[in-house]
């Protein structure tokens, strides 16, 4: 379903655009960060994070460059612009809106349980 | 930040290789990295490294997505770079323009003679040779050739006889008398078959086309009027329709409107499309064949290829029909009318010889652009040397030599974009100037307009012009050192040898382009002239025509010749008139009645068709009037009563069939059959065609043959002009229904001369614009060159050089580049002659007057360049020349 896709996509820049928001990581960084973040719970395919990555970049949300990591390897870099910020502010705060409104609707179930 | 930043110049500059080889490296990175974190926690490297890449996912299907959204992505950005670049470039340039408005005036103006002239006649091949003809089944419109007289049934039997031809329909132009709804007016007319319309594709605006009933005498009594006649002289009045008009002719004294054409709408095949004013049915009266049909005044016939028809198949068929009609009737067709007829398209057989000549036009047009361009290539590197520190400055700055040549390319191609539509603007006011629409005598010149294709060509041209003008300049301008302090010298380094040499393959080239024009426009002048000055074999000066055109149904039997008897008693004795004589067909116009005849002492040629001769009627006193010679016996005279059978004849006639004998007292029996004696021999007139050899004439006298319209020739010592009024109320008087037209007859044979003539000028006007061009670039490059060389003069004279040196060294370094232009010139003048001798007439195509006084303006021209700086410079003081350089 097209519906749920979009979600998933939604979602997926979202974690990308938080992971970016504290400092810029390359590729494999978002992935350990989201990995981390979430204790495993949420692995996301690497080819589909780059795709996200580029998804971003084509949106301006994030900008990328070449760059020398820690231990002297050449990798890309992905920045967020304030575009991305701006993104990052607003979808949040939907999704706290949209969970919280689930857990209203869910919450009764789990407290009579 | 946690990472160095790599710097990444020509980011802009990756290739599709640049880019994948990124994605892998990016991706490779990932997978090394996930390898070295499972191996840290106690994998093995190959299985750490396949863990990995189950992990990743589909490894290469990512390179691939990837690759191609970077790639596309790389794609918009250098695309908006290069726009970036552009919009500033285009900017600079315009600024710079700015600075000089001087240079950029005669830059802008210079290309816009050059575009301006090549769009101008650009314009002209596009209308005659491209655009295709007006009307919606163009592409299967066809004519039969050669345009030979047929009769009404012939065409019709033709016609029937191709089924390659969907339609076809014979035409011919009438003058008819439109009386009532305002003056009495002769107006040109078309009669044509019923199936015209569908030939052309056209309908009538209101009403409907001819029926296919309507060609007998009985029924063909209707006339389709002109949207032009319509709206001026039946104000545009809808209820014309079904009424009858008064206009005589055909058969018919009144006919019912039953149609108007659209607006605009031309008939093909007529010289001014514009001046017919209505369309009448060709018609026969039933039963009539081919052999007893007199209608022999169908000019031409047009038609319509079928669906799966070719010229070829049509041609085939037409040679059938017309064998055909030869086996039944005999010596109606000759054989080489059966064997010379063919379908060609009509627009080909419209256009045909012009096509030559207006493309000889073009080419000469281009050499006046690439005069253009060479004048401004001349101003280009002069710029380029001033600006060296410009230049220098801004590759200081970090411009490549590609992006200033780049910049400099961008502000020619400003230059020609205003040169350009400078030029379309001065394209316009030069097809005005030249008198195209009206006076060339072109075909399809009423059809004149600037289109898209011609503003396309504009900018093909100003495109090219740019490379032309543009490249070698900026190449030169950013060449060698431009460091700031070697180009601070000031002095214009520009003159080392190769840009002296540059110079001087200017100078020869302008000088072998202006002379190569100018030529030709000579020569073709010369041959106008030569032609007009040709014996046309009568005076026309002093003489004025008056064609009067008497209503056929009124004016039966005697009543012609009693009323021609009493106009020529009338004219004469107008104040001013000499001599008065009339002819029934206008002179050098083409209209010709071509008869069949036997002369004595002649055999009829067995299997072929009788020679003809051109016929005409004549009154007393015409060939006196003309001032026609007479060579034997006499002309027409009172003896000439109604029931004799006097014949003149012309010399060409008498040479041709008595050669050496007298031909006074012989019998010619015309059609074959019809007696006439042989009474005086008058001299040739060159009806046709001033360069063509006359042909064989014979004249009857109107007291013996019946015709209605007569052309009255009145000889005057002063301007025929001023007689026009008088004459024309002298037919008024007599019977005010009958129409009179007046015009000089020296003016009828200029006409006839039309096209050669807009030829001549336009070509003139094309080499004295070259003959400009060229002096004012030659004179530009030669005083440049001159003044660059002041230092050495200085040096030289404080060496103890004279004057007389120095100007001589000046004067001898002009002369070389001349001399070469001027030999490449003459060849290329000859090379012109030689496509131009189907124009020339009496000139020889060697004829060096008019090269040697163009060779003579740029030498002239170049010198005085050369010298005038030099002067200057001897006059000063050498120390004075070398310090401020």
């Amino acid at each position: 379903m097209t519906d749920s896709m979009d979600l998933i996509r939604g979602t997926v820049d979202m974690l990308i655009l938080r992971a970016l928001a504290e400092e810029a990581l390359h590729g494999y960084g978002v992935s350990q960060w989201i990995r981390g973040r979430t204790a495993g719970t949420l692995e996301l395919q690497d080819a589909a994070l780059y795709q996200a990555l580029r998804r971003l970049e084509e949106r301006r949300l994030v900008s990328a460059e070449w760059g020398v990591s820690e231990n002297n390897r050449r990798a890309r870099y992905y920045t967020l612009t304030r575009a991305g910020r701006k993104r990052l502010a607003s979808e949040a705060a939907a999704w706290s809106r949209y969970a919280a409104a689930v857990s209203q609707v869910l919450t009764p179930l789990g407290q009579e349980g | 930040m946690g990472y160095r930043r790599l710097s990444r110049p020509h980011e802009w500059r990756r290739t599709r290789r640049d880019i994948g080889a990124d994605v892998d490296e990016e991706i490779a990175f990932h997978l090394e990295m996930r390898t070295e974190a499972l191996m840290a926690g106690g994998m093995e490297r190959e299985a750490a490294a396949a863990q990995a890449a189950r992990e990743f996912g589909d490894a290469p299907a990512l390179r691939r997505t990837l690759s191609r959204s970077d790639a596309r992505r790389q794609r918009r950005w250098r695309g908006a770079l290069w726009l970036d670049d552009l919009r500033q470039d285009v900017r600079f340039a315009v600024r710079s323009f700015r600075r000089e408005p001087g240079f950029t005036t005669i830059a802008v103006a210079t290309l816009a003679l050059g575009i301006g002239a090549a769009v101008a006649i650009f314009t002209v091949v596009n209308t005659v040779l491209l655009r295709p003809l007006p009307y919606p089944t163009h592409e299967r419109l066809v004519q039969v050739a050669p345009s030979v007289n047929f009769n009404i049934a012939l065409s019709r039997e033709v016609a029937a006889a191709t089924p390659s031809l969907a339609a076809a329909s014979g035409l011919s132009l009438w003058t008819m008398t439109l009386t009532g709804d305002g003056d009495a007016a002769r107006l040109t007319g078309q009669a044509v078959g019923s199936d015209f319309f569908r030939v052309v594709g056209v309908q009538p605006a209101l009403g409907r086309p001819f029926r296919a009933d309507e060609q007998e005498p009985g029924t063909s009594g209707v006339v389709i009027l002109s949207w032009s006649t319509w709206t001026t002289r039946y104000g545009a009045d809808p209820a014309v329709i079904g009424r009858r008009i008064h206009v005589e002719g055909g058969n018919h004294r009144d006919r019912e409107v039953i149609g108007v054409m659209p607006r605009g709408f031309a008939p093909p095949l007529t010289a001014r499309p514009d001046e017919v004013a209505f369309w009448i049915p060709l018609s026969l009266a039933a039963g009539r064949t081919v052999a007893t049909d007199s209608t022999w005044y169908v000019n031409q016939v047009v038609g319509l290829l079928a669906e799966g028809g070719s010229a070829e198949t049509a041609t085939a068929e037409v040679r059938a029909a017309l064998a055909g009609v030869r086996e039944e009737h005999g010596a109606l067709i000759g054989e080489e009318h059966v064997r010379q007829a063919a379908v060609v398209p009509l627009r080909d057989s419209m256009v045909g010889d012009t096509r030559t000549t207006l493309l000889m036009l073009q080419g000469a047009v281009v050499l006046v652009l690439l005069l253009a361009c060479a004048n401004l290539a001349n101003l280009l590197l002069a710029r380029g040397d001033r600006r060296r520190q410009e230049l220098a400055a801004r590759a200081a700055l970090g411009g490549t030599r590609a992006r200033l040549v780049r910049e400099l390319l961008t502000e020619g191609a400003v230059l020609a974009a205003l040169g350009a539509a400078a030029g379309l603007v001065l394209a316009d006011v030069l097809l005005q100037l030249l008198r195209v629409a009206d006076a060339s005598g072109l075909p399809r010149a009423a059809e004149l307009a600037m289109d898209g294709r011609v503003v396309g060509f504009a900018v093909a041209v100003a495109a090219l012009a740019v490379l032309a003008f543009a490249l070698l300049p900026a190449l030169r301008a950013t060449r060698g050192d431009l460091r700031p302090d070697v180009a601070a010298a000031g002095r214009p380094q520009g003159r080392t040898r190769g840009s002296r040499r540059i110079g001087a393959v200017l100078i020869a080239a302008e000088v072998a382009l202006a002379l190569t024009l100018v030529a030709g426009a000579g020569l073709l002048l010369q041959s106008v002239r030569t032609l007009r000055a040709v014996d046309p074999g009568m005076r026309t000066e002093g003489v004025l025509s008056l064609e009067v055109t008497l209503p056929p149904a009124e004016y039966d039997g005697n009543r012609p010749r009693a009323f021609f008897a009493l106009l020529h008693e009338r004219l004469a004795a107008l104040p001013g008139v000499e001599s008065v004589g009339a002819i029934h067909l206008l002179p050098f116009t083409g209209s010709n009645w071509g008869f069949p005849y036997l002369a004595e002492g002649h055999a009829p040629p067995s299997g072929a068709p009788l020679p003809a001769a051109n016929f005409r009627i004549a009154t007393p006193g015409y060939f006196e009037t003309v001032s026609m010679p007479v060579l034997a016996g006499r002309t027409f005279d009172g003896t000439d009563v109604a029931d004799g059978s006097a014949l003149v004849i012309n010399r060409a006639m008498a040479e041709q069939l008595w050669p050496g004998e007298d031909a006074v007292g012989r019998e010619i029996r015309i059609f074959g059959s019809m007696p006439a004696r042989v009474v005086g021999v008058v001299g040739d007139v060159h009806q046709h065609a001033l360069d063509q050899a006359p042909l064989p004439e014979m004249y009857r006298p109107l007291s013996q043959w019946h015709v209605t319209t007569m052309v009255v020739m009145l000889r005057t010592s002063g301007d025929p002009r001023r007689l026009a009024d008088a004459a024309r109320a002298v037919v008024r008087d007599i019977d005010p229904h009958v129409p009179a037209e007046a015009r000089a007859l020296a003016e009828v044979l200029d006409d006839s001369m039309t096209q050669r003539r807009f030829f001549a000028r336009t070509l003139t006007f094309f080499g004295l614009l070259a003959l400009a061009l060229g002096s004012v670039g030659v004179y530009g490059v030669m005083s440049y060159a001159t003044s660059a060389r002041l230092p050495e003069f200085g040096v030289r004279m404080a060496l103890g050089a004279s004057e007389r040196q120095v100007l001589g060294t000046s004067l001898r370094s002009a002369m070389l580049p001349v001399a070469v232009g001027v030999a490449a010139g003459v060849l290329g003048a000859l090379a012109t002659t030689r496509l131009l001798e189907s124009l020339l007439f009496g000139v020889q195509p060697d004829d060096p007057r008019v090269l040697l006084a163009s060779a003579g303006v740029l030498a002239a021209v170049s010198m005085l360049a050369s010298f005038w700086p030099a002067l200057r410079a001897t006059r000063a003081e050498p120390m004075r020349i070398l310090r401020d350089g």
